[in-house]
């Protein structure tokens, strides 16, 4: 039943009657359903909703005041208007005696049209308002539920978040500890350890160190991009030297992978470097973190026509299973989390919004011969509008570097 | 033959040093990086005391733990080396004698060691 449909129950054990009032209300916009008892008036009000029930106070077998009882009793019409219509004088007691029942209105017989029009039009109006207010707050709690949940989520999500990074700040922690204290115990051994020994051991410290700063730039990262306040510095840059330093770095940490770098052999285009240096240099670490055997992983670089440059990182790894690909780009979202290979679940995401503060976009492929395949495509230099002048720049700068 | 001390931790830097240290002090200590490997070092060196990383890739700690108790024999002590903050229900969790909280101390380690192998 639509929303706004309004129904008037009439009972009278009059036919005639009936059929009068029908006439007078017909223009009121409303659906009028008749009954001739007040038997028949309680098998319409339990199949179907009526905003007011107009009925004759003095019928056989039921009469209004007892019918008026009835109706008051059920839940759903404690807040139905019950007019009565009374052919004979009503005493001021039998007046408060169907008050007291839930009669809201009386109207002496003869029934003038356009009192009773009146009357009942003014009960429907209080219906409609009603329903609507009800509907509001309906809509208003089923709104501040969904805010409630969606909060809640969210700070599950948070308290998740954190344990994760306490976990994974933890493992580099142990291991400054446990390296820093064996070298303090070889020196107070006294034998004096080889020094190939403790460069191992210190550059063991330094990558360890190198780890902690990462997870907490990571941390630092989702921080300011939660905040809006990530900032890109454009430089024009050499991407291909630019990768190619990331290329050197990387494969200096494995022995089991062979980093190449192909394509154009410069392509210079506006980036922040350093952002840009972390997207390479992440996407080379996933690259190398799900490539367990050795593996072969190429960054090709290509310019396009079209201002556009694009940085493809491929890898011969395990890959990602086809229901968890919709998601990997996500806040928080670890594809492998059941491997425990170790990670936040930031680093793509992180490289999604740095790719898109520039303007560009990532995406994912899935060669048929295995592994994975990011590419990174960036405009190569912004689009100003025309009527900047050279001097825009400056400011540009200035508003960045602040 | 002495019995080796087992050390199960994908992070080769803290199982290198752990592992330094314990043949420091005298011991023959064995590594594995993940618990697949672990089954495999158990079942060629039956060892004396086995600390035990729970997240490990290719088979994690709870699947080494299960594993290992469904062998029949003598069980060495399990040492669980954990990041979380309910160190203890996951030392519970695969039935281990003790537990180390990350970031533990060498002398923790010792301790340990020194109550299990008097």
């Amino acid at each position: 039943m639509p929303q706004d449909t309004v129904t008037i129950l009439m009972v009278d054990d009059q036919p005639a009657k009936l059929l009068s009032y029908e006439a007078m209300l017909g223009d009121l916009g409303v659906t009028l359903v008749s009954a001739t008892s007040g038997r028949a008036a309680l098998e319409v009000l339990l199949k179907q909703e009526i905003a007011v029930v107009l009925m004759d106070v003095s019928m056989p077998e039921l009469d209004g005041f007892e019918l008026a009882a009835l109706i008051r009793q059920h839940p759903r019409y404690q807040q139905t208007a019950i007019i009565f219509i009374s052919g004979v004088h009503l005493t001021d007691a039998d007046r408060i005696r169907g008050y007291a029942l839930g009669a809201v209105d009386y109207l002496p017989v003869p029934v003038i049209p356009e009192i009773l029009r009146a009357k009942v039009g003014v009960f429907v109006d209080l219906y409609r308002k009603t329903r609507q207010l009800e509907d509001l707050n309906r809509d208003l709690e089923r709104r501040v539920a969904e805010r409630t949940a969606a909060l809640q989520a969210a700070l599950q999500i948070r308290d998740e978040f954190l344990a994760v990074a306490a976990h994974e700040l933890k493992t580099p922690i142990t291991s400054l500890r446990i390296n820093a204290q064996l070298i303090v115990r070889r020196l107070q051994h006294g034998a004096e350890p080889p020094s190939a020994w403790l460069g191992e051991r210190a550059s063991m410290i330094e990558r360890q160190a190198d780890r902690l700063t990462w997870l907490i730039d990571q941390v630092l990262d989702i921080a300011r991009l939660d905040q809006r306040k990530m900032t890109i510095d454009r430089v024009p840059t050499d991407i291909v030297a630019l990768a190619a330093g990331q290329v050197a770095l990387m494969q200096a940490r494995t022995t089991r992978h062979t980093i190449t770098l192909s394509g154009e052999v410069q392509v210079v285009a506006e980036i922040d470097p350093s952002r840009i240096e972390q997207v390479i240099s992440n996407l080379l670490d996933n690259a190398i973190k799900y490539s367990p055997d050795e593996g072969e992983i190429v960054v090709t670089i290509q310019a396009a026509d079209d201002n556009q440059v694009t940085i493809a990182v491929r890898d011969h790894g395990i890959g990602i299973p086809p229901d968890k690909r919709a998601a990997i780009f996500e806040r928080f979202y670890q594809a492998h989390a059941d491997d425990h290979r170790s990670g936040l679940g930031l680093g793509l995401y992180i490289c999604a919004q740095i790719v898109t503060l520039h303007d560009g976009s990532i995406a994912v492929e899935f060669p048929g011969d295995g592994g994975t395949q990011f590419v990174v495509t960036l405009p190569m230099q912004v689009r100003t509008p025309a009527t900047l002048s050279a001097g825009e720049g400056a400011v540009w700068n200035s508003q960045s570097s602040s | 033959m002495e019995q080796p001390i087992l050390i199960v931790e994908d992070d080769a830097s803290i199982a290198d040093a752990l592992a330094e240290v314990l043949r420091d002090e005298g011991y023959m200590v064995l590594t594995a990086a993940n618990g697949q490997e672990a089954l495999a070092c158990v079942a060629r060196h039956p060892p004396s005391i086995i600390f035990l990383d729970m997240k490990m890739p290719v088979m994690d700690g709870w699947a080494f733990a299960a594993a290992y108790r469904a062998q029949p024999g003598v069980h060495a002590p399990l040492i669980v080396l954990t990041a979380a903050n309910d160190a203890r229900a996951r030392a519970t969790e695969v039935q281990a004698q003790a537990f180390l909280c990350k970031p533990f101390a060498i002398e923790d380690v010792l301790a340990l060691v020194q109550r299990f192998l008097p």
